[in-house]
């Protein structure tokens, strides 16, 4: 299993928020098998504000998350421009040989008029 | 006169061939960098898969939510907040006081997609960087072979004779000259994009190790909403009926196994993202040296084989539940 060193404080916080929600709804189920339906509701409530936090604050990391991306992908795509040019280069080099062979085989012709001239 | 010319021409890149080739330019091995940029892409379609069915289960909370919230004394806000505003001044612009969980993980959904995107796309690159066919033996055979006709031609019409073995060497060594040359170029090339980029992948593992976290808290949060309402069902006292109390257990079962395989797919996108910079390490020492054991390509290779398996069983599970739903209402 990869250790998860880089973890941050607010995913720490988010974890914890989910961890007391699952709590709250056990207790829930506890207090309505004792048939404790008020202090069930009263804490399904706290569940229930709970997950609108969790949402919000998941929201806000997922923001954070996309905001903290874009100088990455902007340093990815010039990465990416620069190898394509570099394969761009390797491809016009061998076909700038092939056009010399070609040059050439012209060359050819004009030396073999030019013989039969002289 | 001419002879001699022609015999210096060919001593030249001769000489300059056996160099080259004395200096050795061993070719690169394309295999890795084919399974890199499969992996790449196992990962791209895994995350997006499991980012989707999270947006999905955001949006169905936040329409249980909302219609839940309506009931209440307390719910003109959650009705409100559905009426998106326009703004005066700016036609496109619209408004939401609260904008709701599944929306903003859409946004991040579309952004993690685009930074794999990229990820994708320097892996193409380095697979058409290291591919036989950028330079492929069939090109330089044709091009052996005109030289030798264009050249020996030439000869014939300078009425030079019996030159043919030199000038076939000739056009061999020119050939072999340029393709250990621009062997070379591309190994170089691709030693300068894996160098050059071991920063930014190390960024990006970082990065996207984060998102798969993020993905996995949501999933978790989602996770205990869904079965605490369950639960909760199942604990009611009122409820006496034992086929029905079994089926509220199955339900809760068949979500926990779904679960506990979201969370295998998560885990094993953790373990590929953070294992990308010691990928591009491996890659470069492949390249300095093919006979180097790169095992983190075959790791990463295996994780995007079992992502896809994963991903397979996942859509399957998905699939039943959702006919399982829709046989339910």
């Amino acid at each position: 299993m990869t250790a998860i060193t880089d973890m941050t404080e607010q995913e720490e916080i988010l974890n914890t928020l989910i961890n007391q929600k699952a709590e709250c709804y056990k207790l829930v189920v506890t207090l309505r098998i004792q048939n404790k339906t008020i202090e069930a509701d009263n804490v399904k409530g706290k569940a229930l504000v709970l997950s609108a936090k969790i949402d919000e604050l998941l929201g806000k990391s997922m923001d954070e998350w996309v905001i903290d991306t874009k100088a990455l992908l902007d340093d990815l795509t010039i990465v990416n421009k620069e190898i394509k040019t570099s394969i761009d280069q390797i491809k016009k080099a061998l076909k700038t040989a092939e056009n010399v062979v070609k040059f050439l085989k012209n060359i050819d012709k004009v030396i073999d008029i030019a013989s039969k001239i002289i | 006169m001419l002879r001699n010319n022609i015999r210096m021409i060919l001593a030249i890149p001769l000489a300059t061939g056996v160099l080259l080739t004395l200096w050795g330019c061993p070719k690169t091995n394309p295999k890795p960098f084919i399974q890199f940029s499969e992996s790449i892409q196992e990962l791209r379609t895994g995350a997006d898969a499991a980012l989707t069915i999270n947006d999905e289960e955001n949006k169905e909370r936040f329409i249980e939510q909302t219609a839940a919230a309506s009931l209440t004394p307390e719910g003109a806000d959650a009705i409100n907040n559905l009426l998106l505003t326009t703004d005066p001044t700016d036609p496109f612009a619209w408004h939401m006081d609260k904008t709701p969980l599944f929306m903003k993980s859409q946004n991040f959904r579309s952004g993690v997609y685009t930074l794999n995107t990229a990820l994708v796309k320097y892996a193409e690159l380095l697979k058409e960087l290291s591919s036989p066919e950028l330079l492929s033996t069939e090109r330089f055979d044709d091009l052996t072979k005109d030289l030798n006709a264009n050249l020996g031609s030439a000869s014939v019409s300078l009425g030079i004779k019996d030159v043919g073995k030199e000038l076939a060497i000739f056009s061999v060594t020119a050939t072999e000259t340029l393709h250990t040359y621009l062997e070379k170029q591309r190994k170089d090339a691709l030693l300068k994009a894996l160098r050059e980029n071991h920063d930014n992948l190390l960024e990006l593992s970082k990065k996207m190790q984060k998102a798969v976290r993020l993905a996995t808290t949501n999933l978790n949060h989602n996770y205990s909403d869904e079965s605490g309402k369950l639960i909760e069902i199942l604990a009611d006292q009122k409820m006496k009926d034992l086929n029905k109390k079994k089926e509220q257990v199955k339900k809760l079962v068949e979500i926990n196994q779904v679960y506990v395989n979201r969370i295998a797919v998560m885990q094993a996108l953790h373990e590929s993202y953070a294992a990308l910079p010691r990928v591009n390490s491996d890659m470069i020492k492949l390249v300095e040296n093919p006979k180097f054991d790169a095992s983190t390509l075959k790791e990463i290779f295996e994780n995007g084989k079992h992502l896809k398996n994963l991903h397979g069983e996942l859509v399957k599970v998905g699939k039943s539940n959702n006919d399982t739903k829709e046989g339910g209402k």
